[in-house]
């Protein structure tokens, strides 16, 4: 009698729909986590290989502008340009240089006063 | 059976079972038994082993100054197999490429039939490649890439062209310190295995084995650009005077071996290294050989002294310019008597040093040729150097021991020259020649230092001082190099006038090698320097390295006095000033 009442009872069963809910949420949830660090991890690598890229570009434009700096102050063209506009630069002479010799006595070291008067007659 | 909703039920199933079993079996079929090729297939398509290329190490000179530098450029590739429109795509970037756009139309819809990537243009400056970027994103036209690459370039151009040497089309050296270097300056390139999409983008999180690039060592020369500079100006200057077939100039320091300059005429531009001819590319101090002429004299004239058969004061009698010997007549520029051993190098005797040489014996002259390093390599890191050409006593014809003492029968290098008088401004000790100062890595963390090296002390310090006293008088009015002389400063060097060899044997009238070498200041050399011209075009009785090569040297050495800021040693002569009115010229020694 009770077990035939039993087989018959609709009743709801709410601990087995709980039990079905979580594991759908978990598992839908572990599905779209997993989808989403996927995309995460997607986006990222194309953030690092954009910047790789621009990192990779900055240090090539750089090097091609330092080697161009190279170039242009190189002797060679110095010395073009300097033959070009004709600054009329003229090397000494050697005997219109005067050599300073340093004394080894400690005179001559303190400042004294001094005076151009007279220098360019 | 009748069609009930069972029986419907059932067929449906087996309907069902029947089709998820083909898709199994198909399933299987993809998955495990045909897993390897379409595994292959698709690491074909996607998977691309990335070369990521390392740096060329830079030359530099001894002040750091850059000889040889890389330029980034770009090779701009096209993949087929991302190419839609092909005319288009050629419209877009035909002109950047400096191509014609139907050419271009044409190759790129010809690149799918061959191979997948085709090369449409190499080296194309970094600028002209982001023009191109930027118009296949305005036109959203895809299948152009681009690959780093370098140009190798050489920023001063001719100067030193011959030392630093170039580089070939796959970056490796084929000539000078770029060829003997090669290993070091290399580098080695790295790599990355890398996943991309049907677009031809890298999938970063699928990156494979990832190997980086380790950039080339930079190489630091001995050579003083200051100092290069001046040189290859006068040698400028003096090929357009004398118009000589070749030229050779080195500058060496004489304490430690190191080449301070080096050049030679003709030459060639490193950076356009397709238009040069082989005899430009030849670095004649190493890999050209003379008769040395008069210059060899400081052989005998050591050997004799070093093994005191004679001293400086010791006389010897020229014959009058007219010696008999081996059936041979051997002859002075100009008839001289009785002559010091002093006397007998200042003023270039062929006769006395014959004398000389007859007197030390074929072996011991020998000996000495071989000990001032001669006949053999002198181990520079050139390329190309040859040893010179010194016979052994027993293939000597019985003239050889006049002829040799005065620089004949015998082939030396420019460098073997200048190294053997720097022996004598060293005190007699013979040095390596050493033109590479130091390896270090892209870091700056050193590699390699070279140090100066001592081959061996060929001859007593005494003996040097007296071929150096009788070497100063070689630049003074009673010598052979007046001309050489620089004010301000005492010159020890020699003159070397030697007739050129007939390739048919014999010697060529009229053609000469004019050469002097020398060392400044005389007491306290701080250089050695060689001028060598081959076959200058001057007048007969005006064709001696005095008057030649003398001159050059005196230029040079004095502009080299003037930029190491040496102290002068000796009273400065008075020159006219602008107003007409004498300077005064002030000595180190009168301010003192």
């Amino acid at each position: 009698m009770n077990r035939n009442r039993r087989n018959i009872t609709h009743s709801i069963k709410v601990a087995s729909i709980f039990k079905v809910v979580i594991s759908t949420i978990i598992l839908a949830g572990a599905g779209l986590s997993y989808v989403y660090l996927k995309n995460q991890l997607q986006q990222y690598g194309e953030i690092q290989r954009r910047l790789e890229h621009e990192l990779t570009e900055l240090r090539t434009a750089s090097e091609a502008v330092r080697v161009q700096i190279t170039q242009l102050s190189s002797r060679a063209v110095l010395e073009k340009k300097l033959a070009k506009n004709s600054l009329g630069l003229v090397p000494i002479a050697s005997d219109q240089i005067v050599r300073l010799n340093q004394r080894h006595d400690g005179l001559g070291d303190e400042l004294k006063v001094v005076s151009n008067r007279g220098f360019n007659q | 059976m009748r069609w009930n909703a069972q029986a419907r039920a059932v067929t449906v199933c087996f309907g069902l079972v029947g089709v998820f079993s083909v898709f199994s079996v198909r399933l299987i079929d993809l998955q495990i038994v045909q897993h390897e090729k379409f595994t292959m297939l698709a690491a074909e398509k996607h998977n691309h082993k990335q070369i990521i290329y390392a740096r060329r190490g830079i030359i530099r000179d001894a002040h750091n100054e850059p000889l040889a530098e890389n330029i980034p450029v770009k090779t701009v590739v096209a993949d087929a197999s991302h190419i839609r429109d092909p005319e288009a795509l050629a419209a877009a970037i035909a002109d950047k490429l400096e191509m014609d756009p139907r050419d271009l139309a044409d190759k790129l819809s010809q690149s799918g039939k061959g191979s997948k990537h085709l090369v449409l243009k190499a080296e194309i400056p970094e600028q002209t490649a982001g023009k191109i970027r930027e118009s296949l994103w305005t036109s959203n036209l895809r299948g152009i890439y681009f690959d780093q690459d370098f140009v190798r370039v050489y920023p001063n151009g001719q100067m030193l062209s011959q030392v630093i040497g170039f580089v070939d089309h796959d970056h490796k050296g084929t000539m000078g310190i770029e060829r003997t270097m090669q290993e070091f300056l290399q580098g080695t390139d790295g790599f990355r295995y890398i996943e991309t999409d049907r677009t031809g983008k890298e999938l970063v999180p699928y990156r494979g084995q990832e190997s980086p690039a380790k950039d080339g060592c930079d190489v630091k020369l001995t050579v003083d650009l200051g100092l290069q500079n001046i040189v290859e100006s006068e040698l400028e200057a003096a090929c357009a005077e004398f118009k000589p077939k070749d030229a050779t100039v080195i500058m060496m320091r004489p304490q430690t071996g190191e080449i301070l300059a080096m050049a030679s005429r003709p030459c060639f531009d490193p950076n356009r290294p397709g238009e040069a001819a082989p005899d430009q590319e030849k670095n004649r101090s190493v890999t050209d050989m003379v008769e040395p002429g008069s210059t060899f004299k400081i052989v005998t004239t050591s050997a004799v002294l070093e093994e005191k058969l004679v001293t400086p004061d010791t006389t010897v009698f020229c014959e009058n310019g007219h010696f008999q010997y081996a059936g041979r007549i051997l002859r002075d520029a100009h008839p001289m008597g009785v002559l010091t051993v002093h006397q007998i190098l200042m003023k270039s005797s062929n006769i006395g040093v014959a004398k000389l040489a007859l007197q030390l014996g074929e072996l011991k002259l020998y000996e000495y040729v071989r000990r001032f390093g001669f006949g053999q390599r002198t181990g520079v890191t050139l390329s190309g150097e040859i040893p010179g050409l010194v016979n052994p006593p027993y293939r000597w014809s019985k003239l050889d021991i006049t002829r040799i003492p005065m620089g004949q029968s015998i082939a030396v290098t420019p460098l073997q020259l200048v190294t053997a008088m720097s022996c004598i401004a060293n005190g007699g000790k013979l040095m390596k020649p050493m033109i590479v100062s130091n390896i270090t890595d892209p870091d700056g963390r050193p590699v390699a230092n070279f140090t100066p090296e001592t081959v061996r002390q060929v001859i007593s310090a005494e003996t040097a001082r007296k071929i150096t006293s009788a070497l100063k008088d070689v630049v003074s009015k009673q010598g052979t190099a007046q001309k050489a002389g620089v004010p301000g400063f005492r010159v020890a060097g020699k003159t070397g006038t030697a007739q050129k060899v007939d390739p048919r044997g014999g010697y060529m009238s009229g053609r000469y090698v004019a050469s002097f070498v020398g060392f400044m200041p005389a007491d306290d050399p701080k250089f050695t320097l060689l001028v060598l011209l081959d076959d200058p075009t001057i007048k007969d009785e005006l064709a001696f390295g005095g008057v030649v090569a003398g001159p050059v040297f005196a230029r040079i050495a004095e502009k080299a006095a003037r930029y190491l800021d040496l102290r002068p040693t000796e009273p400065i002569p008075l020159q006219p000033g602008a107003n007409g009115l004498k300077k005064v010229a002030l000595s180190a020694r009168s301010r003192e």
